[in-house]
């Protein structure tokens, strides 16, 4: 009777597997199609891209938007200043959002309900773009590096994602048997939490350097010095130029010279997409790997 | 009770914390009201505009094509020449520059010239001290911007405010041929010839021409139905249907100015017929059916994709430069408006390309007079020249005429146009005179479009000066249109697009939509043009 | 009698006492906890709270060289003026809507897409899925919405191919009114899905393993173990998420919706965060876009709490 069930049981989930694998199959196609079209368009012919004819393989080969982008020296130093920014604003998330969040999971803390309620708080309420402008100023960060940094280094989200994850993997038994042992919080923190802390690590790497890689509104509005330009406002420029002359209450446009603005913004915009997400698409594997082991760790602790 | 404590302490310390910066922001405001100081080594005439080197700090959008480095500008290097003025440029990409500057000047934050103003901006900062009002200096210190102002005082016009302040120095082209809309009808004549038709003088033959263009297989691929017979984007400065509302006596314009009575075109009986034609043109599948959610650069790709022509008919200043190149000439323009039911085909003289705000100086600027005499080198007719046409783009032939040096391999015409210059975030005055000097016949030789002026001359007898002028409004009037415009505009916006589909009826709906315009402050926005219209006409006398 | 009261009050105030300074004793036992978050908070406090005394403007005449203090009070003037604004109603309703049917479809399907993941064995299919799921989150919005336009078009989109294979009729997806919303959503579950699984995904890896051990041996089938072990175990997670959804209720990616709008979806395509765009930082009124926006961010700060408080009543995991 018992291997019965078993096998009524294995069948099942040889069902179960079966739909699910194809479900994921799937979703894997829907998701992948699209950018597949998007990498082959980079390589088409744009004329032919837009009159839909480019489906499963590159029309008409070339490599002209991409020649167009190596040969712009302002790209590739964006290029490097996006990787350095992103580098730095991961580093400072993680400082200032583990501790904190570990802290914040704590159900001994007293106060942190308030706590709690002071970050969230922020999510909500902000004071605008000039007093964050003239604070930045008054910081005297504008023009510097640190703008694009630290202003929007931690969102109360982060915070709350960190004392969501410690509250469900460090068990209270833990600590208290750390403490049976004589185990300062700090010592505890960092020779116990840290180590089992991986996953949410990698996620939170992740989170703040896609944000930050992607960003460009702060570097938009506290930088001045365009060898400081990250690669995506770099982008915007050449990529939206064309649109903002139209909102613009102009009298002086010269409607000869802006077709001819987007026909250039036509030849590269694909090259463009491929080019900007290239690197996180490229160094993401290998965050993967920290975060998939980072999984196993979390799951063998039990 | 818990809670409540809780929200007390936030209020308390968020509270504690704005008294603090309120010290700071204060004092800091304090610091700000330092009047410039006039400066001892400047020198009113001659060379170096000023005896010590200064820097000047400017702030100002940049187009891609001409690269944000000014200071290696051809154009720039002259005018920087031998005047002991250094220029620190603090340039944005020309898509961000909006943000930038409202943020910049919200914030307090300014350099010493700031480029690329809206003109509200400069009316409001010049009412509140931000912007010096500058008519003084420019009699005294800026001869060449002066003469062009007497040779064009239609300009003068458009730069003063209405409290009698100049605030900002503008980009002016005073040429003829820039007066019409670079909205024209062009249309495929070899398929003309293939439907065996004659190039359309009304819109009733027009639209004969779209069914025709629909019916059969123009491009001769097999398929009947690939091509689109009207393209354009609706809306559109450039490529959208403003050219048809000439055929029923109106503009494609917000407010049209009749025996100086001031009209929102919207609500007016004409726009109604106008939109019944294109309705009637839409709903026969004759007009492209995206054409509410084209991008230019989408329309650009239907224009020239494929080896041979897809489209019949389109909107835009020329089909050079956005159809392909291999049958770009096959398209021809019936060049004046088509007659419409009533016999009417009028066009819009439009006002001279003119941006007033182009050049404020702030507040902040310790060298004023140093910064206008700096400035009026830009109005040197040489270099107002050099800044329009570019400085490589013309050369000098005999008997002072110039001719153009067609673009070198690795260059597109308007790349080479803007080439050593900041295009047009800078200011100059380009006259109709610098025009007349240009030979034109190395461009596109043989061929008639809006770039010779030719073109102009044809459309004269149809022009009608209805176009509302080129003004600077109070500061009040500024905050009202600011208030109504956005409402107003996008309901007229949605109602045509739903009027034009079919998915409203127009007769049914006409009484309602100029009923929800009134409430929506129609009057009111009306008047505010038509006030400022009459303030700008009392000054002219 | 009064005696007794006097006693009674006084025991009352000795424990009280006796709270307090358990209390503080708790706090010093755990300064360093305290030193853990002072950076944080910190920071909070200098880029976060500083910068509120900005919120006044909402009230006033907002006027460049008079500052923020200096410009003059109006009252509630600007919100007045939004409650009665013709678009008012419209702005509302399409907000509401569109949040609801992210909560109804976005929301759901990263959690089932992280379980199902959570399935496979075979780790280098399980990668796979990962790895390209994740890729659409790092696409830009621009691009986003110009491979929506591209994918939709009815003379030549991807999809309208497909409709017509079939012997359907193109259908002009973006200039309707009726399929805004349904793109809008749809393609923000394209984009989303496999990024917002992460934070479930770790959630599950968690996931006491001697659970399923145990539950293996009591025969219990994969899908059953989905049901009992796997979703109670990332209930915590779950809750938090839907509390900051909800709390995130008026708000919307303006970015995305403007460049998706256009003439024709324009009414079911108005929400709040686009009209403070247009009105408001566009043509620089700065105290009505902040009023607008001080509206927003009041019903979105009720909800979450009120979604808090419900939270804590069914003894769910809550924020605070």
């Amino acid at each position: 009777m018992d291997s019965l069930a078993r096998v009524a049981r294995s069948k099942n989930d040889k069902i179960f597997d079966f739909i699910n694998y194809s479900i994921l199959t799937i979703i894997l196609l829907v998701v992948l199609y699209p950018l597949y079209l998007i990498v082959i368009s980079s390589f088409s012919d744009p004329v032919a891209v837009n009159s839909g004819k480019v489906m499963f393989w590159p029309e008409g080969f070339t490599l002209k938007g991409y020649e167009i982008l190596l040969e712009n020296s302002e790209v590739w130093r964006g290029y490097l200043n996006s990787m350095l920014y992103t580098i730095l604003s991961v580093i400072v998330n993680l400082i200032l959002v583990i501790p904190a969040g570990y802290a914040l999971s704590r159900k001994d803390l007293v106060g942190r309900n308030f706590f709690m309620f002071f970050s969230v708080f922020t999510m909500f309420f902000s004071g605008g773009l000039i007093p964050s402008y003239l604070l930045v100023q008054q910081l005297n960060m504008i023009d510097t590096i640190w703008a694009v940094i630290i202003p929007s280094a931690v969102s109360a989200f982060h915070l709350i994602v960190v004392r969501t994850f410690f509250q469900t993997t460090i068990p209270d038994e833990l600590l208290e048997a750390a403490k049976m042992d004589g185990c300062s919080t700090t010592v505890f923190f960092l020779k116990i939490v840290v180590p089992l802390s991986a996953p949410i690590i990698a996620v939170m790497a992740l989170f703040s350097a896609v944000s930050e890689w992607n960003s460009y509104f702060s570097a938009l509005i506290y930088l001045q010095d365009q060898a400081l330009y990250p690669l995506q406002l770099i982008l915007r420029s050449i990529l939206v130029a064309s649109q903002d002359a139209a909102t613009v209450t102009d009298g002086a446009v010269d409607p000869e010279l802006i077709a001819e603005q987007q026909q250039y913004k036509e030849l590269i915009k694909y090259s463009l997409i491929i080019v900007s997400s290239l690197p996180v698409l490229v160094i993401y594997p290998f965050f993967q790997r920290y975060f998939v082991k980072g999984v196993m760790i979390g799951s063998i602790k039990g | 009770m818990k809670k409540k404590s809780m929200l007390m302490w936030i209020l308390g310390i968020a509270l504690s914390l704005t008294l603090l910066m309120a010290g700071c922001s204060n004092s800091d405001a304090d610091a700000s009201e330092e009047s410039a100081g006039s400066d001892t080594t400047f020198n009113e005439t001659g060379l170096p505009i000023v005896e010590e080197e200064i820097t000047l700090e400017i702030a100002g959008p940049y187009d891609a094509r001409t690269g944000s480095d000014y200071n290696n500008l051809e154009t720039i290097k002259e005018i920087n020449k031998d005047t002991n003025i250094n220029i620190d440029w603090q340039l944005s990409p020309s898509s961000d520059w909006t943000s930038k500057r409202n943020l910049m000047l919200a914030s307090g934050d300014l350099p010493d010239v700031v480029l690329k103003l809206s003109p509200s901006d400069v009316v409001v900062g010049g009412a509140q001290g931000t912007f010096l009002p500058l008519e003084d200096m420019i009699a005294k210190y800026a001869p060449n911007f002066t003469n062009f102002l007497e040779e064009y005082p239609e300009v003068r016009d458009s730069i003063t405010a209405p409290d009698g302040h100049i605030y900002s120095i503008p980009l002016a082209n005073m040429a003829k041929y820039k007066r019409v809309s670079g909205n024209s009808l062009w249309i495929n004549q070899k398929w003309l010839e293939q439907v065996g038709m004659e190039m359309p003088k009304t819109t009733e033959d027009f639209k004969k021409v779209l069914e025709a263009f629909k019916a059969e297989d123009m491009n001769g691929n097999g398929d009947p139905n690939d091509e689109v017979p009207l393209a354009g984007i609706y809306g559109d400065g450039l490529h959208g249907l403003g050219f048809l509302y000439g055929s029923f006596n109106t503009l494609d314009e917000t407010f049209i100015v009749k025996d100086d009575k001031v009209d929102f075109v919207r609500t007016s009986p004409e726009y109604k017929e106008v939109i019944k034609y294109i309705s009637s043109l839409y709903q026969a599948g004759l007009i492209d059916q995206e054409m509410f959610t084209l991008e230019s650069s989408d329309l650009i790709s239907k224009l020239s994709s494929g080896d041979k022509a897809n489209v019949g008919a389109f909107y835009g200043w020329s089909p050079d430069q956005i159809t392909n190149p291999d049958y770009k000439w096959d398209y021809g323009s019936p060049v004046l408006a088509l007659q419409g039911p009533e016999g009417h085909q009028v066009r819009g003289y439009l006002n001279p390309q003119l941006n007033p705000a182009v050049f404020a100086v702030t507040k902040k600027n310790q060298h004023p007079e140093a910064t206008i005499r700096w400035i009026d080198k830009a109005f040197d007719p040489d270099m107002s020249f050099k800044l329009r046409e570019g400085p490589n783009r013309v050369e000098q032939v005999a008997d002072g005429k110039y001719e153009i040096v067609p673009e070198p391999e690795g260059f597109t015409a308007g790349e080479w146009r803007v080439k050593e210059t900041p295009y047009n975030n800078f200011p100059y005055g380009s006259t109709q005179e610098m025009r007349e000097q240009l030979d034109l016949s190395n461009l596109k030789p043989g061929v008639l479009d809006p770039d010779k002026d030719e073109w102009f001359d044809l459309q004269e007898p149809n022009l009608v000066e209805w176009v509302f002028p080129e003004i600077l409004f109070t500061n009040e009037q500024y905050d009202g249109i600011t208030r109504y415009q956005t409402d107003i505009m996008a309901y007229t916006d949605e109602m045509a697009a739903k009027w034009i589909t079919g998915a409203a009826d127009i007769e049914a709906d006409w009484d309602t939509y100029v009923k929800n315009l009134q409430e929506m402050g129609l009057e009111d926005y009306t008047q505010i043009y038509q006030d400022g219209y009459d303030t700008y006409k009392a000054n002219q006398q | 009698m009064d005696t007794v009261q006097k006693v009674k009050h006084s025991s009352m105030k000795k424990k009280r006492k006796i709270k307090t300074f358990a209390t503080i004793r708790k706090m010093a036992r755990n300064w360093e906890l305290y030193l853990f978050l002072l950076p944080t908070i910190t920071y909070f406090i200098i880029f976060k709270y500083v910068p509120m005394y900005g919120l006044q403007i909402a009230f006033k005449d907002f006027i460049a060289v008079d500052g923020i203090w200096g410009s003059p009070w109006v009252g509630f003037e600007h919100f007045i003026r939004f409650f009665e604004s013709y678009q008012f109603w419209n702005l509302l309703s399409n907000s509401l809507l569109i949040n609801l049917y992210q909560l109804l479809f976005a929301f759901p399907i990263p959690i089932i897409f992280a379980l199902m993941l959570n399935q496979v064995t075979r780790s280098r299919f399980k990668k796979l899925v990962q790895t390209v799921t994740y890729a659409p989150h790092f696409i830009s919005v621009v691009v986003l919405v110009g491979m929506i336009f591209i994918f939709l078009s009815p003379s030549n989109g991807f999809i309208n191919n497909i409709i017509q294979l079939f012997g359907g009729e193109p259908i002009y997806f973006m200039g309707s009114e009726s399929w805004f919303k349904t793109v809008f959503v749809g393609s923000e579950i394209w984009q989303t899905t496999g990024w917002s699984a992460i934070i479930f995904l770790a959630a599950l890896s968690s996931v006491d393993p001697q659970l399923h051990e145990a539950a293996i041996v009591d025969g219990a089938s994969k899908l059953q173990r989905i049901i009992h072990i796997d979703i109670p175990g990332i209930l915590p997670v779950i809750m938090i998420m839907l509390i900051l959804e909800i709390g995130n209720f008026v708000t919307l990616g303006y970015q995305k919706v403007l460049l998706m709008q256009n003439d024709l979806n324009i009414a079911s395509s108005e929400v709040v965060q686009t009209y403070v765009y247009k009105s408001g930082l566009l043509n620089t009124q700065f105290s009505y876009a902040a009023a607008i926006g001080l509206f927003e961010n009041v019903i979105n700060f009720v909800l979450l709490i009120m979604m808090n408080q419900l939270a804590k009543k069914f003894k769910q995991q809550s924020l605070f």
